[in-house]
């Protein structure tokens, strides 16, 4: 047997082994109860402080490509905003995300029979620029001018939500949901701006998640949701408060994926996570057969220098 | 078993290859009018949706030319709607709408209009546009210090306000003789009125180790610089492999929606098969 082979499969083999276990595992899959991550107990715990009184805003800033990750979270904690009564407004810097945000949050009032203009709001999409950050803190309905769904400008008139949002003070809580940078515009230009600092949470791809930490530490970010694993976690503490709650009879019946967003998110982020775990030890098992085939290899070779020596 | 080289993997493609794909994206062009007029129907841009996945995943085998045309369709059709999309949600009513006077505008979206000093962030824009001639290409550096000098004015702030808390943060001190407010849970250990933090001494030894590694002001040949430098590497490594990590679990993240996309459309797909079958046995 060839050792060095072991260090050497065609990748296609490698992807068609994935590929057969993502396929097993999404069918055999059952939504996943795992340990909570601390970071998404804060954001949980974050969401949970908010006076009813205040909005919170949910930045949807991500395209298709991430609705695995990004979807579910958006969709998590819409969930919660709604279970906890709270108000809340759709906003992106990112046009593809600010007309998914608004897909998932009218699939998510519908479930929760929220009303458009008084329980909820889409800002749609707003221009990541300079001008925006600096004015959004000071004068909310006048940087954002119109909502997303109605078209109509953005007036208590109009929107009864509106007539408690004036300024950044107004915002109990900031949940950017995000696959790009646009956390760090927020950090930078409107947090510094803001007393009482503007409260952020963050739920971002898996890939962004470690360069997010330090900014939890220093307290700029209230809490994180990262990636599915992130998604998975506040789906299950979103799963039991609603299981609560229809326990004690103050919800009807639990969430049901409506027809709406099946197209996009077809799945609860739980599930998914079932699927991902089992391709890490597929991964974890290749990594040890690459690394015991190198190490094999590199040991005949020692042996096979020292008898030509002798 | 053996990879594959480079030169193994090119395909000689086709001639017709052209052709096949122009009266594909006409047949497309032809469907997506179609489904704008008649109304969406599900399945059909169901299996649009399964086609381009396929097509895309198709390169996991080798480089084709469905993928490339995939590819460009699928970026063709992001930056298409993209730009419509700037215009309804923010040109349209933040700009053109409050410009032109009531009577041009139809709609009545805005509660202002005729504000005729806004004509002045279009001249701005334009002025970009100069570049492409000659004689007046000097008149885009008026724009370009513009948003150079606002920029530059804004990145200190942006710099500090964004730092400051991370400098204050690295600088807790492991030990205090009062409790510290913020630090997770079960990090405080209370003996004789004095408040141990581990993590925080953790934290400042990786902090030490890691810009030693990255001072050069002093050769790395005494051993209270080497040893620090040298676990400092260890630790960026560390740091490194968790990135790594993440991304792998990210990607992960992303083939399992498209796959489970799939699935949910051939299952879906399956039921419809079993409805027409038991409908024409009955």
């Amino acid at each position: 047997m060839s050792w060095q082979a072991l260090q050497n499969i065609d990748r296609r083999w490698i992807y068609l082994m994935l590929g057969v276990v993502f396929i097993i595992s999404l069918m055999l899959g059952k939504p996943q109860t795992g340990v909570v991550l601390p970071t998404v107990s804060n954001l949980y715990q974050a969401v949970e402080n908010v006076p009813t009184d205040k909005i919170i805003f949910i930045n949807t800033t991500f395209a298709p490509n991430t609705l695995a990750e990004s979807g579910n979270q958006a969709r998590a904690i819409i969930r919660h905003v709604a279970l906890n009564h709270h108000k809340f407004a759709i906003m992106a810097v990112d046009q593809q995300g600010a007309n998914l945000g608004k897909l998932i949050a009218q699939d998510v009032a519908e479930e929760y029979n929220l009303k458009y203009g008084e329980d909820w709001i889409s800002f749609g999409y707003q221009l990541p620029v300079l001008a925006f950050y600096k004015s959004f803190p000071k004068d909310i309905p006048g940087t954002v001018k119109q909502d997303a769904v109605e078209s109509k400008p953005a007036t208590a008139e109009n929107f009864p939500i509106m007539k408690n949002l004036k300024t950044a003070n107004d915002i109990g809580l900031m949940v950017e949901v995000s696959a790009s940078s646009s956390l760090f515009d927020w950090i930078q230009i409107v947090q510094p701006t803001t007393s009482p600092r503007l409260k952020l949470g963050y739920a971002c791809t898996g890939i962004m998640a470690s360069e997010a930490y330090p900014y939890l530490d220093s307290g700029q970010l209230v809490g994180m949701m990262p990636g599915l694993k992130g998604a998975a976690d506040y789906e299950q503490l979103v799963d039991e408060k609603e299981k609560l709650l229809v326990g004690e009879g103050k919800l009807l019946h639990p969430y049901a994926e409506s027809q709406t967003i099946q197209k996009l998110i077809v799945s609860p982020a739980r599930k998914l996570m079932f699927t991902q775990s089992n391709a890490h030890v597929v991964v974890i098992l290749l990594i040890i057969i690459g690394n015991i085939g190198f190490l094999v290899t590199r040991y005949r070779a020692k042996k096979k220098q020292q008898e030509a020596a002798e | 078993m053996t990879t594959p080289t480079d030169n193994e993997l090119v395909i000689k493609e086709s001639p017709y290859w052209p052709a096949i794909l122009l009266v594909s994206s006409g047949l497309l062009l032809v469907f997506c009018i179609w489904a704008n007029r008649m109304g969406t129907n599900d399945q059909c841009l169901k299996l649009l949706g399964v086609i381009a996945t396929l097509g895309i995943f198709s390169i996991l085998y080798q480089e084709n030319p469905v993928f490339r045309y995939l590819e460009h369709i699928f970026i063709g059709l992001a930056t298409g709607w993209s730009v419509a999309f700037t215009w309804f949600q923010l040109i349209k009513p933040k700009w053109y709408d409050p410009f032109v006077p009531a009577y041009w505008n139809s709609a009545n979206t805005s509660d202002k209009h005729g504000q005729w000093w806004l004509i002045f962030a279009l001249l701005l824009g334009l002025l970009f546009f100069t570049v492409y001639f000659q004689k007046i290409s000097w008149m885009n550096r008026f724009a370009i210090s513009v948003l150079m000098g606002w920029a530059a004015g804004n990145a200190f702030q942006q710099f500090m306000g964004m730092l400051a808390p991370q400098i204050v943060a690295s600088f807790r001190p492991p030990v205090t003789t009062y409790e510290v407010q913020g630090l997770p849970n079960g990090d405080n250990y209370h003996a004789w009125n004095i408040w141990l933090h581990p993590w925080t001494l953790i934290a400042l030894i990786v902090l030490v180790c890691t810009f030693a590694y990255f001072f050069f002001s002093l050769e790395h040949k005494h051993n209270w610089v080497r040893q620090p430098a040298k676990a400092g590497r260890y630790l960026l490594m560390i740091t490194l492999g968790i990135i790594f990590g993440t991304t792998v679990m990210s990607r992960f993240t992303l083939l399992i929606g498209r796959l489970e996309y799939l699935r949910m459309a051939f299952i879906d797909w399956g039921h419809m098969f079993t409805f027409w079958i038991s409908h024409l046995m009955r």
